[in-house]
């Protein structure tokens, strides 16, 4: 600690300084007059000193003086001064005391008594020293805390016990535009800025219960402004150990508005996918059989999210049927509508499937079909692009020829349960001829079925993830091969709903199956050439003069 | 799914992981895409061998990817996909149009 020594008689100084040193003190500084220790003490750069101990009787000002003049300056004002002086007049002593003086000892001082009253003065210092720094401490504390109620945005209000409240922050003038002194008691606030009788019965009854010490109730409650605007607050209850209520509010009007206009905009999304999903629905076929020579069957699982699956089957001309099964890429709105664009591109009575000539129908080859869809949806115009198996029966013959742009390989499977995947397949259609349509060929005999399902249904999940992947499809087709058509597929819907259970699809899942029953029979000799039906040209022929 | 990637002397690298399914592929397009344009590389390789899953989606991103490259004078390939991701891209017919490979470094492979 630094010590300063005033005493105008230099061996006096010196010898004091020689026994403070001796003792362990080594930052001693000494003045001959107390002017010239005022002058040093105060200097800007000056360390702050923590003992003094000051001759009385001295030139100048003096030794009295000196002490009234460092109790007088705040910078100075804790420091302890002890008086060393040959002066035993008790007047001059109760002056110094008066004056600010701690302690006095006579000239020439003992060694022991000397050091016990500078290390009892130091203490006195140091304690001084740690109680001011501590109330700097909590001042700054006070202060940071203030500022943070002040300009927090958030209302803080304690409540006692009686319901008057001890504390209110300038926060819930901001939150409900009313001086914050209105607020007396919590009855007050309630009939001042709470509107809805149901909800000041509601806030009573919290302020009646609060919460227990540690808990925290949260409540939204709509308030008025004082323009009588219909705001929304948000409320923290909580509890201090002494039983009084801590009301923190928030104003969530913004926030609340914003909750609003989304689930606004989420209903009307909800409302575009399912009428969007109604449409798709009531594009699937009707009918579920076309003529004595085949029968199909079909299964829908719609995902949630609506997908781009679509399928049909159709008549093409007097002998032959159409049908195909398509996906488009990605999920939603847009998707579906491709699919529906699609849907409008295969109408059976549009130029895509049906060539006419004069007096002819010429059943356009599926190859074909998929090169002019290829064309027609490239992936640039719609960010889309979709996998399509499209197949044509000759119901006179069982003859079918198809083509595959990408989709899960459907499967022929015999009337006697022979399952074979129809193997030629080409690339998805987007790709601007990218790569071939291969054909494929073969032929139905009575009893055979085709069955073309979408990848949704392998990529159906369980709860635990596992998904249901090709080799159980095999296993549920294998189970039900010889089955009919009309029993095949809900068999293999039942079989995926058992295993994934209330996972719903991620993916939507069509199935759709043809079942060749027999050749049509042959038309009666027509009588005239006109009618345009029988006018048409024999498809299978024209079919291969495409091939 | 995730995206990391990184320049070598020859290529961008573009390493993707997890599912690439409708949700994820809107989060990380225009990242990919940024990438993908901003390279001053005239390869791009997509490094699938950390992707599980691919959806529809998936393989759409993936198209728009190379229609970015070809748009920009670069040419896309992808690299290590894992069984399923390449029995799907094998289904789909996009070996060829993705150009395909296993993994480069591998000599079996080369």
């Amino acid at each position: 600690m630094r010590l300063c020594i005033v005493d105008d008689s230099e061996g006096f100084r010196t010898y004091l300084e020689s026994l403070l040193r001796a003792a362990g003190h080594d930052d001693i500084t000494t003045y001959a007059q107390a002017e010239d220790a005022l002058a040093g003490l105060t200097r800007p750069d000056a360390l702050p000193t923590d003992l003094i101990l000051m001759d009385l009787l001295m030139p100048g000002m003096g030794g009295l003086a000196g002490i009234r003049r460092v109790k007088a300056t705040p910078a100075l004002a804790d420091i302890p001064i002890i008086v060393v002086t040959v002066s035993a007049d008790a007047e001059n002593l109760a002056e110094a005391f008066a004056a600010g003086a701690m302690d006095y000892l006579r000239k020439p001082p003992r060694r022991a008594e000397l050091l016990a009253r500078v290390d009892s003065a130091l203490r006195f210092k140091q304690a001084i020293d740690e109680r001011k720094a501590r109330e700097r401490e909590l001042e700054s504390e006070k202060a940071y805390i203030a500022a943070i109620l002040e300009y927090s945005h958030d209302g803080i209000a304690v409540a006692g016990r009686d319901g008057r409240f001890t504390f209110v922050s300038p926060g819930m003038e901001r939150v409900f535009g009313l001086p914050a002194d209105l607020y007396t008691t919590t009855d007050r606030w309630l009939d001042m800025v709470f509107p809805d009788p149901a909800v000041r019965r509601d806030l009573t009854d919290i302020m009646a219960s609060r919460p227990a010490p540690g808990h925290v109730w949260r409540r939204i409650y709509p308030f008025a402004d004082r323009n009588g605007q219909r705001r929304t607050c948000q409320i923290h209850f909580s509890t201090m150990p002494s039983g009084d209520l801590i009301i923190n509010i928030e104003d969530a009007t913004l926030f609340e508005k914003q909750k609003e206009d989304l689930l606004k905009k989420q209903n009307r999304h909800q409302k575009d996918l399912d009428a969007a999903a109604e449409i798709q629905q009531s594009l699937l076929p009707r009918r579920f059989s076309m003529s004595d020579s085949l029968k199909f069957a079909w299964e829908f699982m719609p995902c949630d999210n609506i997908g781009g699956d679509i399928f049909n089957v159709f008549p093409l001309g007097p002998n032959h049927v159409g049908l195909y099964m398509l996906d488009v890429s990605g999920h939603g709105v847009a998707s579906s509508l491709v699919a529906l664009s699609v849907y409008h591109f295969m109408h059976y009575q549009r130029s895509t499937l049906i060539d006419r000539a004069e007096g002819h129908i010429d059943v356009v080859p599926p190859e074909t079909v998929l090169e002019r869809l290829d064309e027609e949806f490239p992936f640039d115009k719609f960010s889309k692009f979709f996998t399509i198996f499209y197949m044509t029966i000759d119901l006179r013959s069982g003859y079918a020829r198809y083509g595959n742009a990408g989709h899960p390989a459907p499967l022929h499977i015999t009337a006697t349960g022979t399952i074979t995947p129809l193997p030629r397949r080409g690339t998805i259609i987007g790709l601007s001829g990218f790569g071939a349509f291969p054909a494929g060929e073969l032929t139905l005999a009575p009893g055979d079925k085709i069955l073309s399902v979408s990848d949704g249904l392998a990529d159906s999940c369980n709860r635990n993830g596992e998904y249901f992947g090709e080799e159980r499809v095999f296993s549920a087709v294998r189970q039900y091969a010889t089955a009919p058509v009309g029993a095949l597929l809900p068999a293999l819907r039942e079989a995926a709903r058992k295993f994934c259970r209330d996972t719903p699809p991620r993916d939507d899942v069509s199935m759709l199956g043809v079942e060749f029953l027999r050749p049509k029979s042959p038309p009666p000799p027509a009588p005239t050439s006109t009618n345009p039906v029988k006018a048409c040209r024999r498809p299978l022929l024209s079919m291969r003069m495409h091939q | 799914m995730q995206l990391a990637h990184k320049e070598t002397d020859q290529a961008l690298v573009l390493s993707f992981s997890g599912e690439i399914i409708m949700d994820a592929v809107a989060d990380l397009k225009t990242e990919a895409e940024r990438l993908t344009i901003e390279s001053p590389q005239t390869v791009v390789r997509l490094d699938l061998a950390g992707v599980t899953f691919m959806d529809s989606s998936g393989v759409g991103f993936l198209i728009g990817l190379r229609r970015i490259c070809q748009e920009h004078g670069k040419t896309m390939t992808v690299t290590n996909p894992s069984p399923p991701i390449k029995k799907l891209l094998g289904m789909l017919r996009l070996t060829d149009y993705f150009a395909v490979q296993a993994n480069p470094a591998d000599p079996a492979s080369a």
